[in-house]
């Protein structure tokens, strides 16, 4: 009997104590990312000369660089998260429903990113880059060292965000391509007359709404914040052009690094309030279940 | 099931003929299909009967257009399928389970097909209804496949299938992941859908029962070639080999001397010259004798009949060991398990062959 109450004592003890050392690492978290910011954003806001003021963030704003870097960086986001959706679902589709034996291959290549630094990277492309403009004016390499290079619509920055983006991609839609039942539901489709088109939109796309999400939010992210490979490289994108104001107006740059902070987090909000709702047909099932 | 407006509906569908000559198919060094022959007239039900391996759902992939024929020829009404992609064959299909679009409520998976050939929506909702109707599920229309039971499944599954109008339904397995009283169930009311439609059908299956009791014809396959095709009660009666013998319903093998007439009493025969002969349980009758050749080990109740079988004493060296017999369960009294018995013949054995 003792022995049965103490340790009912003891299991008491946990149950009262391990909720509160829960919620305690949650509010040491949460200070972890949200005081930096506050600090930022207080800086950002308070002069000491000049008391509470926004004008940092019009400074900012003001700046002649600005929206140049703003429309390269969104032109670069936008493109890369289109390029990289139409390349990676149907291929991750294809590999599982034609080529599964060469899914492991697949899985190391895009996995490389992870453990390549960006810097090789952007390194190993400027080398390459020059090298074929070495053929010399007009030549072919020449040419499509040019191209690849357009000031106006970087194409190499949007390869090197796709590569970039590829090891969590591919996690991400090869999960998502298990939990389903994928060569039934496309032999069912086609069967009904759909085209392989059709399937893709129409059966496949829907059953991994929540993993296309995720890879955009994540692809977004990305873009909006990479900085090594973009420098390197000599584009002024947003990162970029924010280091650089950095030198003259230390204020304006943290200001700006918060906008472009509260962007990426009202993104990810967004995505995560969409994906829920992407689902309904599961949520309803669960509720079937239960009555 | 019973909606006559539903079936008029559907009616309009004309059956097809499927026709496939030395139709084979190799998957690197294994041959799975050896020259496959068959002809489905119109408006017949096919099944496809054998054990895994045997090239049945490779036989009905390729008539759906989801494999390839390494040779041979396919064709629906006279015109070669082979090379015509999936989707423009008009051939339905019903697999196993899980087929259904989890993302997508019961109407717009049975929608789905005609959505695809842009029916218009008054005439799409006409045919959702009447299809609910038909398979026995008015009412679900908003439901979701999670929400629904695996019949209920299968049911939106061939609702969804039998949309399109089919020339010709395919069926792989569609119960074998259903218990017991919903299939045995199901396959009745697949059996009345399609002969009320009139719709060519194929069906594979590893379940012989499910084959006899749906089927005009049951092809036994074995080894990627068909073994036999016969209506179910000829293949049950006059098999045409060993192997359909032992693998369509259950069979005794009993030796007896080379070319000798069937005895009325069978007793062991150890050596010389023998031959098989293949004798269904319902043919057989145990009855007590002390000089007898067998004695019973176990009953096996079955509701209306009960299973007896019977070790024969001695060693066997050709045919079965144990003797099983079909009794109404009323006279397994008299014939207690230990009981020593003799083997009675009231009823021609079903094949003869040499061993």
């Amino acid at each position: 009997m003792v022995q049965v109450s103490r340790e009912t004592r003891a299991a008491r003890g946990l149950r009262v104590v391990a909720p509160r050392l829960g919620w305690a690492l949650i509010i040491l978290m949460a200070l972890y990312i949200t005081v930096p910011m506050l600090c930022a954003l207080v800086f950002s806001i308070y002069v000491p000369t000049a008391g509470f003021t926004f004008e940092p963030y019009l400074e900012s704003v003001r700046d002649p660089g600005f929206p140049g870097a703003l429309s390269l960086t969104l032109l670069i986001t936008v493109l890369t998260v289109v390029a990289l959706l139409a390349l990676m679902v149907p291929t991750m589709v294809y590999l599982h429903l034609r080529a599964p034996r060469w899914r492991p291959i697949i899985e190391i290549v895009c996995t490389i990113p992870l453990v390549v630094p960006s810097i090789a990277l952007a390194a190993g492309l400027v080398t390459v880059l020059r090298s074929m403009a070495g053929f010399g004016r007009g030549s072919v390499p020449a040419q499509i060292s040019q191209l690849l290079q357009n000031p106006d619509l970087p194409v190499v920055l949007v390869g090197s965000y796709i590569v970039l983006t590829l090891p969590f991609v591919f996690r991400s839609l090869d999960a998502g391509l298990r939990t389903i039942d994928l060569r039934t539901l496309v032999e069912s489709a086609h069967s009904l007359g759909a085209s392989g088109a059709t399937v893709l939109r129409r059966v496949i796309l829907p059953n991994i709404k929540g993993p296309v999400i995720f890879c955009a939010f994540f692809c977004i992210a990305l873009c909006l914040g990479e900085y090594t490979v973009a420098v390197t490289l000599g584009y002024r994108t947003l990162p970029v052009w924010l280091t650089q104001i950095a030198g003259s107006n230390f204020r304006a740059s943290i200001s700006m690094s918060l906008l472009i902070n509260a962007l990426t987090w009202a993104l990810l909000i967004a995505m995560t309030v969409l994906a829920g709702r992407a689902a309904p047909a599961r949520t309803l099932a669960l509720k079937g279940h239960e009555s | 099931m019973t909606s006559t407006a539903a079936t008029a509906h559907l009616r309009g569908t004309t059956a097809a003929r499927i026709e496939y000559t030395a139709v084979s198919k190799k998957f690197g060094d294994t041959t799975v299909l050896t020259g496959l022959d068959l002809t489905v007239e119109p408006g017949e039900f096919v099944a496809l009967l054998g054990p895994s391996g045997c090239g049945k759902s490779t036989a009905l992939r390729i008539l759906a257009g989801f494999e390839t024929a390494s040779s041979g020829t396919l064709t629906v009404d006279g015109r070669d399928v082979l090379r015509v992609p999936a989707h423009r064959r008009g051939i339905g299909m019903v697999s196993q389970s899980y087929s259904l679009f989890p993302n997508l409520s019961v109407a717009d998976n049975v929608s789905f097909g005609l959505v695809v050939r842009r029916e218009s929506k008054s005439r799409r909702v006409a045919k959702l209804t009447s299809l609910l109707d038909l398979v026995g599920l008015p009412g679900y229309a908003d439901r979701f496949p999670a929400q629904l039971s695996g019949g209920q499944q299968q049911r939106v599954a061939l609702a969804r299938a039998l949309a399109v109008e089919p020339r010709v339904l395919l069926l792989d397995e569609p119960l074998s992941a259903l218990d017991a009283r919903v299939r045995s169930s199901l396959r009745e009311e697949i059996r009345n859908l399609q002969l009320r439609l009139g719709i060519t059908m194929l069906f594979v299956t590893h379940d012989q029962d499910e084959a006899l009791a749906m089927a005009d014809r049951v092809a036994v396959m074995r080894g990627g070639g068909i073994e036999q095709i016969d209506q179910p009660g000829v293949l049950y009666d006059q098999p045409s080999t060993d192997f359909v013998a032992r693998f369509v319903g259950t069979t005794n093998q009993l030796a007896v001397a080379r070319g000798a007439a069937i005895p009325d009493l069978w007793v062991p025969l150890r050596e010389g010259d023998r031959d098989l002969l293949y004798v269904r349980p319902e043919l057989l009758m145990l009855e007590e004798s002390d000089r007898g050749c067998a004695h019973i080990v176990s009953h096996v109740y079955r509701g209306a009949t009960t299973r007896i079988t019977a070790k024969i004493e001695g060693s066997i060296s050709r045919g079965s060991s144990e003797i099983k017999v079909d009794v109404p369960s009323a006279s397994v009294t008299e014939l207690p398990i230990g009981l020593r018995v003799r083997v009675r013949l009231t009823g021609r054995p079903a094949l003869r062959v040499e061993a």
